[in-house]
């Protein structure tokens, strides 16, 4: 990716001459003056995924044009460019406002570009294989002793990948990030069924008769996600003591019904509950 | 293969780690966790959004996960589906949209719970990755 914090001379439709410095990024003003297209073609592109292609190669064609404009920025990332399309593309769906709304549009392509680098950095390092980086490091790393650093990194994430693999089905961790695969195929309720993974004793009981209470995990307030927003999974504070036992996710320790959260968690099977929505 | 014999913990996971049976610190080195990340609903709202899983075993569970007929099901899916054989890329991304919060708390929880070697060596590994996301995480969100 590039980074690509840039102070161009005007920000492109700025319509100002402020020098707040800005970052190249596709929010329909730029690219309605890039493309030379009416903002309703260009919404229309954005939130049809099939014309998202279309607006990703207008940007590739205008790419030397936009390293002129932008100061500091030398190329343009192509996926880096699918997936900020992606995302404004999902949002401008959930709301169309969003249209209009650049400042919020420019905040969420941000965190999302962050977020694309992060995860970027995260796989690199963490690659057993050295994949991605593998070439750059055989031509960088002459020197032996490096090059056997790098070697043992690679062996360590092996081991360490290969240990969460073999980690037992009941491990809470395995649940978790189950849970999150669900959530990002759209099935929320997941979230819900994470606290059931968890079972702590009541800390009000004797040691000896230690009652299993499946806890929630903000302690019982909410058990389910609100289609508006995801929450960290919001685990059990550890300071209520160690003596947990762990089990495997058990469909009769499921909340009724009523103890269902508001708003309601969706059911399954309802139209649209396993689309996408709104991350 | 490499020999994983560090904790990277925090000072609190540390007196965890002490407490527990001298047998099973042995042969365990504690490096302390000194990064600090605070993370938002946003960033992990958009890292799960960012998720591309390609891996075929995780893409069959995922048309289970949509058939299920209600979340009893889905629970069962969950309950019986193991990580083996699932690719290392995909559960990386899944460790990277879960984040360090929930992965700190899971370390918390089950690190007093050791009973094993291997109960240490999984809060290892939970740790080395925790590790990495939060240099990732610091050094891209800001």
């Amino acid at each position: 990716m590039s980074d690509i914090i840039s102070q161009p001379e005007k920000a492109p439709n700025s319509g100002s001459d402020s020098t707040e410095i800005e970052s190249f990024l596709p929010t329909p003003d730029v690219l309605s003056g890039l493309l030379g297209k009416e903002d309703a073609e260009i919404f229309e592109m954005y939130i049809n995924a099939s014309k998202r292609a279309e607006l990703v190669d207008g940007i590739m064609e205008h790419e030397e044009d936009l390293c002129n404009r932008y100061e500091g920025l030398d190329n343009i990332d192509k996926l880096e460019m699918e997936s900020l399309i992606d995302a404004a593309g999902e949002q401008m769906i959930k709301d169309p406002s969003m249209q209009q709304n650049i400042h919020e549009l420019r905040e969420i392509l941000t965190v999302t570009r962050q977020s694309l680098a992060a995860e970027r950095q995260f796989l690199e390092e963490t690659d057993p294989n050295g994949a991605g980086e593998k070439e750059a490091a055989l031509s960088r790393i002459k020197d032996s002793e490096k090059g056997a650093g790098d070697k043992e990194k690679r062996s360590l994430w092996k081991k360490a990948w290969d240990v969460v693999t073999w980690m037992p089905r009941n491990h809470p961790i395995i649940t978790t990030i189950l849970a999150i695969a669900a959530i990002s195929w759209g099935a929320y309720v997941v979230w819900g069924l994470l606290s059931e993974a968890l079972i702590i004793p009541n800390p009000m009981t004797g040691a000896a008769e230690v009652a299993e209470t499946v806890v929630a995990p903000t302690g019982g307030a909410v058990t389910g996600i609100p289609q508006a927003e995801i929450a960290l999974p919001n685990l059990p504070d550890p300071s209520r003591g160690s003596s947990y036992l762990l089990e495997p996710l058990n469909i009769n320790n499921m909340p009724p019904p009523s103890a269902t959260p508001s708003p309601p968690m969706p059911d399954i099977g309802t139209p649209g509950f396993f689309e996408r929505g709104p991350l | 293969m490499h020999m994983m014999t560090e904790l990277h913990l925090t000072a609190a996971e540390t007196k965890l780690f002490n407490a527990l049976p001298s047998e099973l610190q042995d042969g365990w080195t504690v490096v302390e966790e000194t990064q600090k990340f605070e993370d938002t609903d946003r960033n992990v709202r958009t890292r799960i959004s960012i998720i591309r899983l390609k891996d075929p075993k995780l893409n069959a569970f995922k048309e289970q996960v949509k058939n299920a007929k209600d979340q009893n099901e889905v629970a069962n899916l969950i309950s019986e589906f193991d990580l083996q054989n699932v690719a290392q890329p995909d559960l990386a991304k899944l460790f990277f949209a879960l984040g360090t919060e929930p992965l700190s708390k899971i370390i918390q929880i089950t690190l007093p719970k050791a009973t094993t070697d291997k109960d240490i060596e999984n809060v290892a590994a939970l740790s080395l990755i925790r590790n990495a996301l939060l240099r990732s995480f610091i050094n891209n969100y800001s």
